[in-house]
């Protein structure tokens, strides 16, 4: 019998209506350990080459991690993956909450979506009881009412229900999936693809938790978290992640205004401290987590905000704060509770918007064909009001529900210049003339930029304990924040990897474990005798499938492209900017060093070395 | 006498007496890195320091009511 993994894959499609299950065997696990890799790996075999993102052929696939669903901390998280209706790439997202470790507790390491309904319909997953039900009366209802109801008419309220909202339904491309209301698959727009297969939402009761192999080994890391915690991560259950909009900000950094200024002159108003001070009146968590960094906001003056929907992080905070010069927190917070309720990514919300006040400014875009709005930077109510239109596609919804991307090149005018994107998908809250790394990170990922999977220089510039761990990776020396020599590249590399494996294994990256400890995690959980090294090649094979994927779809390096603006110079910064040449010359760095081809290809024998060489159709050079 | 206060951000504050974000104290022409070795914030904690909301460097010397705030590098998730 496998221990941590059920060794069980759920199939439900959606055009049949047949359900199926299968077991892949431990070795498969062993290649792919699960989450992000089970993503990639279902997505290459059995997505056809230029499928419809929104058609019948793209699957949707959630899966687990062998961490997911047991004691250790920070472990509740799961993966979703699909053909991107944004970038027309891979993707996947990542969320907490207590979804993913319910699933896993009803026996599955993933769940396959195939297929497309007729109607609206959710699944009702009770361990080996799987039902397709009707669900005309939840279409066109915002979250929190559907999740009620769900729980409701299936009488139990402790069932977890991963859902879309309007915003799936409608197709807007940047659409999430939400579970638990407050937990986002972010990215990509992975809601309008289940909202393409007329799938509302997955409720889910598992009583089956995997079997742990040494269950003692386990304990021994729980209770060394559970006992130090406090002195680990004090300020991200007092915070969060909201106190970096200040950190930013002082640093230069804060993208303002769609990314032409570096600092903005209203952060304070967006800060940790304005939110603490006066809407915060709750904390929630994942499970197994301790930390409960996830915050709950309430106001009722100008806009009333609704707790049930949770609260901003930071990078809500400054995409729809800063990056749109807004500094009325309220209107903030109530552009994210509508992001929640109609389930949209909140960055690509709002960098599509600061495309939109910036074309409005340079006088491309007119109040008219804004629906009359006057949307300079600035104006929160036109936030709150366009976040309204984009669910809906209403009036100039429509135009931007496509992203910054597809709306510039419909616009034309040269906006796509200042289209804050790369591969199409919007770029987070993060400045890469401030962390170079980012530069390489935001180019490379397969999903479009991507601040999860890339590396963030800041926590490299120095020796100490976080480099002294990262070092059991192959991380070599602490670098500037400029520097892009291949010594960072190579960091860049080694981080990036690693952070394919937080998504692999699935665990949170605000957690404070080593790479030793979660080796050792690793192999208490599934006894197997796997290491560092082990888990390296499994993370650069899982990078590689991947990029496979995308070359197969006809990108090339051309799309690992970083926008103009990056190149130019920030005030903020003292008027630093990246160089091209340097950009490139990385770039090419990186492909040598993961095994590729000048144009990005991975050659033969990378393909060999990651056991990738049988794959059909696989392209090497 | 008027005090300074010094507010630290992110890993910082795990350091601070009593884990606080925040406290007040007469800091007056100290360099703020030795405001930062004084409350025990190990120099690979700190990303940077600011006073009244600018960058400063560590020799930056407190004047009586500035307020100090000390940040921790920053990483995406
Ligand atoms: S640190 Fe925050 S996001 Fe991570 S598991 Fe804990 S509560 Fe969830």
């Amino acid at each position: 019998m496998p221990y941590g993994i059920q060794d069980r894959i759920l199939r439900v499609n959606l055009s049949t209506g047949a359900v199926s299950c299968e077991s892949p065997g431990e070795l498969f696990y062993r290649k792919y350990i699960g989450g992000r890799g089970l993503v990639a790996y279902y997505l290459w075999h059995e997505v056809p080459p230029q499928a419809d993102p929104l058609g019948p052929e793209n699957k949707l696939i959630f899966a687990v991690g062998p961490l997911t669903g047991t004691s250790f901390l920070g472990s509740g998280r799961n993966s979703v993956g699909a053909k991107s209706p944004l970038t027309g790439a891979y993707s996947d997202a990542e969320a907490g909450g207590f979804w993913g470790a319910e699933l896993k507790r009803a026996g599955y390491d993933a769940l396959i979506i195939e297929g497309q309904s007729d109607k609206p319909v959710y699944l009702w997953i009770k361990d080996d009881q799987v039902e397709i039900r009707d669900a005309a009366h939840l279409w066109g209802q915002k979250t929190a009412p559907v999740e009620k109801q769900i729980q409701k008419e299936l009488g139990d309220e402790r069932i977890r229900v991963a859902q879309i909202g309007p915003g799936g339904e409608n197709g807007v491309a940047f659409a999430n999936i939400c579970n638990d209301l407050t937990h986002f698959y972010g990215r990509g727009g992975l809601g309008a693809v289940m909202g393409s297969k007329k799938l509302r939402a997955i409720a889910i009761r598992g009583q089956r938790p995997p079997v742990i192999a040494h269950p003692e080994r386990l304990q021994a890391l729980v209770r060394w978290y559970a006992e130090n915690w406090e002195s680990m991560n004090k300020s991200s259950y007092e915070y969060g992640t909201t106190s970096v909009v200040m950190s930013l900000n002082a640093s230069g950094g804060l993208p303002t205004r769609n990314f032409q200024e570096g600092s903005f002159e209203g952060a304070a108003n967006i800060s940790h401290t304005a939110i603490n001070e006066k809407y915060l009146i709750d904390r929630e968590g994942c499970w197994a987590c301790p930390i409960r960094c996830k915050r709950v906001v309430q106001a009722h003056e100008r806009y009333n905000v609704d707790p049930i929907y949770g609260g901003p992080e930071y990078e809500t905070l400054a995409s729809l704060g800063s990056c749109c010069g807004i500094d009325d927190l309220e209107a903030v917070m109530k552009g994210n509770e509508l992001c929640a309720a109609y389930a949209l990514d909140t960055i690509s919300t709002g960098v599509t918007i600061a495309w939109a006040m910036e074309a409005y400014t340079r006088g491309i875009l007119t109040a008219e064909e804004l629906d009359g709005l006057e949307l300079n930077f600035g104006n929160g109510a036109g936030l709150v009001a366009l976040i309204e239109k984009i669910a809906y596609r209403e009036g100039v919804g429509d135009l931007l529900a496509q992203g910054s991307k597809k709306a510039a090149l419909q616009v034309g005018k040269n906006s796509i210049e200042f289209a804050m994107e790369g591969k199409g998908q919007e770029i987070p809250m993060h400045e890469p003339r401030l962390k170079s790394a980012l530069s390489i990170g935001y180019a490379v990922s397969p999903t479009g930029a991507d601040h999860c999977h890339a590396f963030h220089d800041t926590t490299l510039v120095s020796e100490g304990p976080f480099l002294e761990n990262m070092r059991a990776i192959g991380v070599r020396q602490p670098l500037p924040l400029s520097d892009l020599s291949s010594d960072k590249v190579y960091n860049t590399k080694q981080i990036t990897n690693w952070r394919y494996f937080s998504n692999m294994a699935e665990i949170c990256n605000f957690m404070s474990w080593t790479p030793v400890q979660l080796e050792e995690a690793l192999r208490a959980v599934t006894g197997w005798n796997i290491s560092i090294h082990e888990i390296m090649d499994a993370t650069e094979r899982v990078a590689t499938l991947c990029r496979l994927f995308n070359l197969r779809e006809g990108f090339t390096a051309r799309d690992d492209y970083l926008k103009k603006r990056f190149f130019e110079p920030l005030a903020s910064l003292n008027g630093h900017a990246l160089d091209k040449e340097t950009f490139d010359s990385a770039l090419t760095t990186y492909y040598e060093m993961m095994g590729w081809s000048a144009e990005g290809v991975p050659t033969f024998g990378t393909l060999a070395r990651l056991g990738l060489d049988k794959l059909p159709g696989a392209v090497h050079v | 006498m008027v005090e300074n206060t010094v507010h630290a951000l992110g890993i910082c504050q795990n350091y601070m007496p009593g884990q606080q974000a925040t406290l007040g104290g007469n800091f007056a022409s100290m360099a703020v890195s030795q405001v930062a070795e004084q409350l025990g914030i190990p120099a690979h904690a700190i990303w940077f320091y600011a006073v009244g909301g600018k960058r400063v460097p560590p020799d930056y010397r407190l004047s009586p009511g500035e307020e100090l705030t000390i940040h921790s590098p920053v990483d995406g998730g």
